[in-house]
């Protein structure tokens, strides 16, 4: 560490006594241009160019490469974004995978690339969480999107029995209910979507996406409540409630807006 | 000289979709002007996501809007991938300088038919729900970026992202 102080301080960029196969270098080096790059806002030049630097003297540091796609990923630049995703997932799959399918999932919606990462991801971490959820969520959620409804079923499950793992006695995260009620409605499984939407709406009753979903199912089967759940959910969105998945620049699957809960 | 005014009129009547490609070393535009607005505040760059703003439709609903848009031109289009566009909103909701960017499914870059680009970009232009008169960092009225992307599968779009 104090080599590396050194080496930084002195301005010192040639990759010569620099031991980049070491991970404790390697982790030590990029704390240090991180701290740099985060100077800045990560849309200006000189957040690439940190790691640029960084990446000259150790060019195997799969976050560096990570971090450079950054920007691309907010201004749907995809050839870039993907590029330095894929550079990190072949440097360190273990590591990078599973973000490269969370990046085929929400950024660009391509649900079969997002399978084939989940499953790989999932190979490399059993049972592994990335953005508060089980591989299997979306994998679950990708195979609905591609109407593959035996397979999202499947990984719906696995994504539930994992969540109750121990005693079983752990709430399941609200989305996982809300998708798979979701599901059900796509299926015309309508007493099935029924269920889970107000399974979900029990752990977060305010959630707009469910109780619109579940308007939608009571719509279809002749239900009169269902204007009280478009109210609902017109409500909650006017008051501020989200389905409350990290922050990403673009839609989930299946997200609404108040134009959609306005048309009923 | 009048014939050649009214010629021009004619030749140029109708190709509002067969909007410009511009190649700049710096990217592909469909479209690189920008009406400076007195009223907009144009101090610094903002981006759509420095205010969490979004176009306030579902992807659901701009995917069956725009597929009736193009159904209406007629055209068979083909290619997969995704055409991306990147814009400015000024801060009366109005789009203006456009960037193209097009990539296959694997994210490579590729070039799909100018015409189903060119009618995607009228498409876009018909949105008029941009959030506008929008604040950040102690300015008002500010214009910012933001992008639509559309995921095209043998020449039909599936998907909107926003």
């Amino acid at each position: 560490m104090l080599f590396i102080s050194l080496l930084l301080l002195g301005g010192y960029t040639s990759a010569q006594n620099v031991d980049c196969s070491s991970k404790a270098v390697q982790d030590s080096l990029f704390e240090s241009y991180s701290k740099k790059a985060h100077n800045y806002s990560f849309l200006d030049d000189a957040w690439g160019m940190t790691y640029d630097s960084l990446l000259a003297l150790c060019p195997n540091i799969a976050e560096a490469y990570q971090e450079k796609g950054r920007p691309y990923i907010a201004n749907g630049n995809y050839q870039k974004a993907f590029e330095y995703n894929n550079k990190a997932v072949e440097l360190d799959p273990a590591r990078w995978t599973d973000y490269r399918g969370y990046l085929n999932f929400v950024y660009t919606k391509n649900y079969e690339k997002a399978v084939i990462d989940f499953l790989e991801a999932e190979r490399l971490s059993p049972n592994g969480f990335i953005q508060d959820h089980t591989y299997a969520f979306f994998t679950a959620i990708s195979y609905m999107e591609l109407g593959e409804y035996d397979k999202a079923e499947t990984y719906f499950l696995k994504d539930i029995a994992q969540q109750k793992r121990g005693k079983g006695e752990n709430d399941i995260h609200f989305n996982s209910l809300l998708y798979f009620g979701i599901m059900y409605y796509l299926m015309n499984e309508f007493d099935r979507a029924e269920t889970y939407l107000r399974d979900c709406l029990q752990l977060y009753e305010q959630h707009p996406m469910a109780n619109y979903y579940l308007a939608l199912t009571l719509k279809v089967t002749g239900n009169s409540q269902k204007n009280i759940y478009f109210d609902k959910a017109r409500q909650y969105i006017l008051e501020g409630y989200k389905m409350n998945e990290p922050y990403t620049y673009v839609s989930f699957p299946r997200q609404i807006t108040l134009y959609e809960v306005e048309k009923r | 000289m009048l014939k050649f005014i009214l010629l021009l009129l004619l030749v140029t009547a109708g190709t509002a979709a067969q909007s410009q490609n511009l190649v700049l070393p710096y990217g592909e535009f469909m479209d690189t002007t920008v009406v400076v607005n007195p009223n907009c505040d144009n101090t610094y760059l903002i981006y759509y996501h420095h205010i969490d703003t979004r176009y306030p439709v579902s992807t659901e609903s701009l995917l069956s809007k725009s597929k009736a848009f193009l159904s209406k031109t007629g055209q068979k289009y083909t290619g997969s991938g995704y055409i991306t566009f990147r814009f400015m909103i000024n801060c009366e909701g109005k789009m203006q300088r456009v960037r193209v960017m097009q990539v296959d499914d694997d994210y490579k870059t590729k070039h799909f038919d100018k015409r189903f680009v060119s009618d995607l970009n009228e498409y876009i232009h018909t949105l008029d729900r941009w959030q506008k008169a929008v604040s950040a960092y102690e300015m008002n009225n500010v214009n910012y970026i933001a992008y639509l992307s559309f995921r095209i599968k043998n020449g039909e779009v599936i998907n909107v992202i926003h």
